[in-house]
């Protein structure tokens, strides 16, 4: 690794994030979607929550990080429950998600740094744009500083929404679907991505994905979420002995991404 | 009824965050230079030829009738406190609605829409602070400029038709010696008062609808729409009550 990855290594101080969920329930005027959903994710554990288009696993992320109210129910961070914005605020979760939400009209440079910037953490320009380089260089996209978003491809743009995240010291991230819309090279890139970054930053993360290869492949345990509920949790292993019924449904089937549905295995 | 008292309940709070936030105007000064630059980029040439061409319907219009009468050496007073205290602070808020209030809230909609306000909240940046404040500050500094300025070529216009048009026949230094006696220091700060108003009126109306849309590209659209109707209502309301209130304050 270069000086600059190097650095950005130095820099971050993330502390492992504890997270447990509660009972929480959320609805809107004409669906109920989370039922009393539980949750518990380990400091440094990658967990994955595997689950049906459309049954609320996004929803539970942005739940998580305050980006949308729930209905009841309790987020506990590191043991301390939510209660306010300023509870959030004093942890650094970071959001990957589905559309990257790359700020469009800024390089790429420019969109890695900017927790950097408005926070004023760094104290001169060198600093930055080594810290800046060496979030790139971290989820393998070294030299497209000066690249637009609308220049990138849809894996690269994940990545560079991966090295946003980095730059904050996450002591939480929060993928949502990171594998959507990409070809599977791609999504075995951004699969080995998630472990490195388990590797070296060693921070809590939590990737909610349909693809359960992917789920496999960089999962320390999985949760099933079905009708609103975790129905299942346990190692990516042991998943296909699991005794409930609608797991071992869900398990059998293969996501189409062409037909958007899943379809038996052979 | 609920979606009116919502949006002007919504309008009022963000107005009272983006002045909050102009306490944080120093660490954003170059987003602020940045707005203020593509307001003037944006809104210079228009507002010249809006500028001339009001000044010389003005004289147009009015210079004949003056001239019936014998009193065609009121014509610069009669064209300058019109330019100053209405036309140009109306006309530099029509077009400043039209082209910069339309751009504030498609792009602050845009990045709604695609998550990038999520974004910004998920990091601890605060979306009033890095969008709305800026765009706020930029535009209540550079409307009553540009308002100085349309006054000013308005002026010019009006003294160009008075000079050149046969019926009037006027010259010049009649023309402006008239213009200096009425344009007072005063009727100037009527002016610059209301484009100061309007300003802050198009801002947040602009960026408020912004950070309300939600939906697709389809709602992007509607949401420009909106926000230059809503200012443009706004602005020709508040324009009457606001001279009132000057009138009474014998500011007017």
């Amino acid at each position: 690794m270069s000086n600059n990855g190097n650095s950005l290594l130095n820099y971050l101080e993330s502390t492992p994030m504890d997270l447990r969920v509660s009972n929480l329930y959320k609805s809107f005027p004409d669906k109920e979607v989370l039922k009393g959903l539980d949750l518990h994710v380990g400091p440094s554990e990658t967990h994955v929550i595997l689950g049906k288009s459309g049954v609320g696993k996004s929803l539970l992320l942005k739940c998580i990080c305050g980006l949308e109210p729930y209905n009841s129910g309790s987020v506990f961070l590191n043991g301390e429950q939510v209660l306010s914005d300023k509870d959030l605020a004093k942890y650094k979760i970071g959001f990957v998600f589905q559309s990257s939400a790359l700020f469009n009209s800024m390089s790429v440079s420019d969109n890695v740094g900017i927790y950097l910037r408005e926070h004023r953490l760094v104290k001169d320009e060198d600093q930055y744009r080594s810290l800046v380089s060496g979030a790139l260089e971290l989820v393998g996209l070294s030299g497209v500083e000066e690249q637009f978003p609308s220049e990138l491809s849809g894996g690269m743009k994940r990545r560079v929404a991966t090295a946003r995240v980095l730059v904050m010291s996450p002591d939480l991230i929060l993928f949502d679907e990171p594998t959507t819309g990409l070809d599977p090279m791609m999504t075995k890139t951004i699969g080995e991505l998630i472990v490195t970054l388990k590797e070296t930053i060693n921070t809590t993360q939590v990737v909610v994905t349909h693809d359960i290869e992917f789920g496999k492949y960089i999962a320390d345990r999985i949760s099933i979420i079905s009708e609103g509920k975790i129905i299942d949790v346990g190692d990516p292993g042991n998943l296909e002995n699991s005794c409930n019924e609608v797991v071992k449904s869900f398990i059998s089937k293969k996501f189409d991404e062409r037909e958007g549905k899943y379809e038996e295995r052979i | 009824m609920s979606e009116l008292f919502i949006t002007t309940g919504g309008i009022i709070k963000l107005l009272f965050q983006a002045i909050y936030w102009c306490r944080d105007a120093y660490w954003n000064m170059d987003k602020i230079l940045y707005q203020i630059t593509e307001i003037g980029n944006n809104t210079l040439p228009v507002a010249t030829l809006i500028a001339l061409s009001s000044g010389a319907v003005l004289s147009l219009q009015s210079g004949p009738t003056l001239a019936s009468f014998g009193i065609e050496e009121n014509l610069g007073g009669i064209v300058g406190l019109s330019m100053v205290k209405e036309i140009g602070p109306v006309m530099a808020s029509i077009l400043i609605a039209g082209r910069m209030g339309s751009a504030m809230s498609a792009e602050i909609g845009s990045m709604s829409v695609y998550d990038e306000i999520d974004a910004l909240k998920t990091m601890n940046i605060n979306p009033v602070r890095f969008l709305v404040m800026p765009r706020f500050l930029a535009m209540i500094l550079a409307l009553p400029v540009l308002v100085l300025f349309m006054d000013v070529v308005g002026w010019f216009g009006g003294a160009l038709v008075a000079s050149a048009n046969p019926e009037i026949g006027l010259s010049y230094q009649v023309y402006f010696r008239n213009l200096a006696d009425f344009v007072t220091v005063k009727a100037v700060f009527n002016g610059l008062i209301k484009a100061f108003i309007f300003g802050i009126i198009i801002s947040i109306v602009s960026c408020y609808v912004g950070l309300r849309t939600k939906g697709g590209p389809r709602e992007i659209g509607r949401s420009v729409t909106k926000a230059v109707v809503l200012s443009f209502i706004l602005v020709l309301v508040s324009d009457y009550f606001i001279t009132r209130i000057l009138l009474f304050m014998n500011i007017d």
